[in-house]
């Protein structure tokens, strides 16, 4: 056995069993083609960048996160709503999971704040409520609605942020948004490409406090 | 009898135990304290020295430049799919073009991006995701199904199962087309057949959903760790697009109950039933750029699938500035 051999060599006799491949596997020939055209080296020692932000939010994150939370509570207290309307079984499993994910966020930015999780924004519930309690077509136009909103909200809110915990929930919130955006999309039985991946909505504007 | 280690040492013992004694003598010598020498660990064999590694910086170019490789490396594994027989059902080709559609035009952001950041923009794949990723992939979700043939050589165990040899192999999970007619098999040899019927499809759809969770967290990770301001909103959009790929993906690839991830439900992680890992449109609370595992292509004579990480780019597959594009097609 050769030492630059995992496996021992075929023996021949009665004890031998030679594995025989009676077929031709096929390759990828296109993707081995695409590996072959590159020149790379790629031997690097590599010195990464450390984000120069602070790690918590300043106060003027905070003011920003504030509204955020607002936000997320409303979307919160609207899908609680929809539920307690009696929804479809299958609809009511998602519009359950969302409402708590939405509260997830509301307690996450509360967590990175210290600030209350209470003030949800008056103004984007009493101004949804009775489409999220009324016809499911109704309430899952608006539901798209808004989470295509709190996306555009939470992106622009990005550029204005200057810490490296308001970056990052931020970001793991809207990505979020956009599947749920998604979901309601498909629940409409909407099949144009456009509205399932583009977003026209603007950002909402949210007041300072959770309160007019 | 006489205990040997009472008896009489005979002129061979001596011999012997005074080898011992050498050798372990010499041992003793080489270990012991004063033996002087460096402290490097000892080389052996014909590898060739070791010579200091060239130190490369990352910055914001370095990062707009591994996002638009990311871009340009879905397009390139969704162009390949597009060209394997029964790989993409014919309602779904529209969809895929949009995606690649889609794709090419972050990659296109990235790449305005890196210029207004002062490098060189990176227009093809990400080599390293395409040698360790997307060909592996492609490579498993195409094999066929390998069977060995047993001692009785009317059998052959495929996919966890014994079973008998003919040209159409009935499996706990369908049928199994056999590849070619072999004859005078012996044991230990290898019998090939056709993938079950959909089966290549399902996996490249597998595969499309991974790719697109790859891409939203390689930006949504890039949304923090790009310095380049602003860049951050693109990242941001480019993440949030993925994610809708994503989903979509996953709820028109389902089977109408892709919605939420099983786990959101207070229930265990779960697969289908050949294995591979389901994926949900809403797959968990916050979004993660943690690895996404995937399985692809046919069970080995175990019945075991082979499993796959992806991972948002790294030190080995960032695209430093000092790195070049040579694509020849």
């Amino acid at each position: 056995m050769h030492l630059e051999n995992a496996e021992p060599e075929p023996v021949s006799g009665a004890g031998a069993v030679a594995r025989r491949n009676l077929f031709v596997r096929a390759g990828v020939a296109g993707i081995a083609g695409i590996a072959a055209s590159f020149v790379v080296d790629r031997r690097a020692l590599a010195t990464p960048i450390v984000p120069d932000l602070p790690a918590s939010p300043t106060e003027a994150d905070k003011r920003l996160l504030e509204q955020a939370l607002g936000l997320e509570l409303a979307l919160s207290r609207l899908y609680e709503a929809a539920l307690d309307a009696g929804p479809s079984d299958e609809l009511a499993t998602v519009v359950g999971v969302v409402a708590e994910n939405h509260q997830a966020y509301a307690q996450r930015i509360a967590g990175v704040t210290g600030l209350s999780v209470k003030n949800a924004d008056p103004d984007l519930v009493e101004s949804n409520r009775s489409a999220f309690t009324g016809s499911e077509t109704g309430f899952l136009e608006v539901a798209h609605q808004l989470e295509q909103q709190a996306v555009a909200t939470h992106s622009e809110l990005l550029s204005d942020y200057e810490s490296i915990d308001a970056i990052k929930l931020t970001a793991s919130i809207l990505v979020m948004e956009a599947r749920y955006a998604t979901v309601w999309a498909d629940f409409l039985g909407i099949d144009d490409l456009d509205t399932i991946f583009a977003n026209d909505a603007s950002a909402l504007q949210l007041s300072a406090s959770g309160g007019a | 009898m006489t205990h040997p280690l009472t008896r009489v040492t005979s002129r061979r013992d001596a011999l012997r135990f005074g080898g011992m004694a050498f050798s372990l003598g010499a041992l003793a010598a080489a270990c012991g304290e004063d033996r002087g020498g460096g402290d490097a660990p000892g080389r052996v064999g014909n590898a060739p020295a070791i010579g200091a590694l060239p130190n490369y910086v990352i910055d914001d170019a370095v990062y707009l430049r591994t996002a638009s490789s990311v871009e340009f490396t879905v397009i390139d594994a969704y162009e390949t799919a597009l060209g394997v027989a029964n790989a993409i059902p014919d309602d779904l080709v529209p969809l895929i073009e949009r995606l690649i559609e889609d794709h090419r035009s972050t990659a296109e952001t990235m790449v305005s991006l890196t210029t207004s950041a002062g490098g060189d923009p990176w227009t093809c794949a990400n080599p390293w995701l395409i040698d360790r990723l997307i060909a592996p992939v492609f490579e498993a979700i195409l094999s066929p199904v390998v069977g060995t043939v047993t001692e009785d050589t009317n059998i052959v165990q495929v996919l966890g199962e014994e079973l008998p040899i003919g040209g159409i192999v009935v499996t706990s999970q369908g049928e199994l087309v056999r590849i070619a007619d072999e004859d005078d098999l012996v044991v230990g040899d290898e019998i090939g057949f056709e993938r079950f019927e959909g089966s290549v499809s399902i996996d490249v759809l597998g595969f499309a959903v991974s790719l697109e969770t790859l891409g939203a967290a390689a930006h949504q990770e890039l949304v923090l760790t790009n310095p380049y301001k602003p860049a951050r909103i693109e990242h941001a959009r480019a993440a949030a697009l993925e994610a809708r790929h994503a989903s979509e993906l996953a709820i028109t690839t389902g089977n109408g109950d892709n919605y939420v991830a099983t786990t959101l439900l207070g229930e265990e992680v779960t697969r289908d039933e050949r294995g591979a890992i389901r994926q949900f449109a809403i797959p968990s609370v916050f979004a993660t750029v943690s690895q996404i595992d995937f399985i692809a292509g046919p069970g080995d004579v175990n019945g075991v699938r082979t499993g796959f990480a992806l991972q948002t780019p790294a030190d080995n597959s960032l695209i430093y500035n000092e790195l070049t594009c040579d694509d020849e097609a």
